[in-house]
């Protein structure tokens, strides 16, 4: 952000990684400092981090049921992606990754303030769909009791 | 009024079931994507008979600004896969061609980081 320099294209990429869930917090945040470093070699600007915690994975992935998601989000040329890639693959601990570049007028603070505002919705639907799911519920157990009309249809007509 | 749409929405949830059945049922031989034209007619005919009842639906991703196409949404992508790992078709779930198109790369993405699975498990 200081430096703005006219040669200053950066693209941004982000990458999320799966390591194996076996793997100790102390060795991943060695991982995680590793490739800060080099994103800061190469004169990049790491713009965020996020832990997203041991996952099930939605299929095996050499033999391992369950790994944990870092997400990363950088800016750069591109050598820093060939680099960071070379990392990871040599790393015997990561099991998958995947690089996507952002597009090409990337803006750290825009993408910061985007990704909050991404979070701040799935949270919001995550509440909607707790209340939604509390709503049936409620109703499921009005219709048990009432078990004579059968299901929603009969009701609703013999409201009219 | 209470009665069409109770009928409506009854019907509705019987197209979803036949249109998952015909995936590889009688036709089976034809692609996923040939038969689009054809089905939304019978569809709409279908329906047509069972008083006139025709939803427009809308894509969710237009209407709902809040609805953003993101890879890493494991739990958004689940709404437009099916149990089988098949991404469902835009006469199914509505997507304008802009957004779907983009969804089918998102829900590849995430296959690649195994949010979202090539197959079904069987869980």
């Amino acid at each position: 952000m200081a430096n703005t320099a006219s040669a200053d294209i950066r693209a941004g990429y982000e990458t999320t990684m799966i390591t194996r869930s076996e793997l100790s917090d102390d060795a991943l945040k060695a991982l995680q400092e590793k490739l800060a470093g080099v994103v800061t070699e190469f004169g990049g600007e790491i713009v965020l981090t996020e832990d997203w915690g041991r996952r099930k994975l939605a299929y095996p992935i050499q033999k391992e049921s369950r790994g944990h998601y870092n997400y990363f989000v950088y800016s750069g040329k591109g050598e820093i992606v060939h680099e960071i890639e070379r990392h990871l693959r040599l790393h015997e601990h990561v099991l998958r990754f995947l690089t996507v570049n952002l597009e090409k007028e990337f803006n750290a603070e825009n993408f910061r303030k985007q990704r909050a505002e991404v979070h701040a919705a799935a949270k919001r639907r995550e509440e909607e769909r707790e209340a939604r799911r509390e709503e049936r519920d409620s109703r499921r157990s009005y219709h048990d009791r009432g078990e004579s009309s059968g299901d929603i249809q009969g009701v609703e007509i013999s409201e009219e | 009024m209470a009665i069409t749409s109770v009928k409506g929405s009854g019907s509705e949830s019987r197209s979803f079931d036949r249109s998952d059945r015909g995936d590889r049922g009688d036709r089976g031989d034809r692609g996923d994507r040939g038969d689009r034209g054809d089905r939304m007619d019978k569809d709409g005919d279908d329906r047509g008979r069972r008083g006139g009842f025709h939803r427009k639906k809308v894509c969710r991703f237009c209407s709902d600004q809040d609805f953003v196409m993101d890879y890493k949404d494991a739990r958004m992508m689940q709404s437009f896969v099916t149990e089988h790992g098949k991404i469902v078709p835009r006469r199914i779930s509505g997507n304008c061609a802009e957004h779907q198109r983009k969804l089918t790369s998102a829900v590849k993405r995430a296959r690649n980081i195994a949010l979202v699975g090539y197959v079904s498990m069987g869980t």
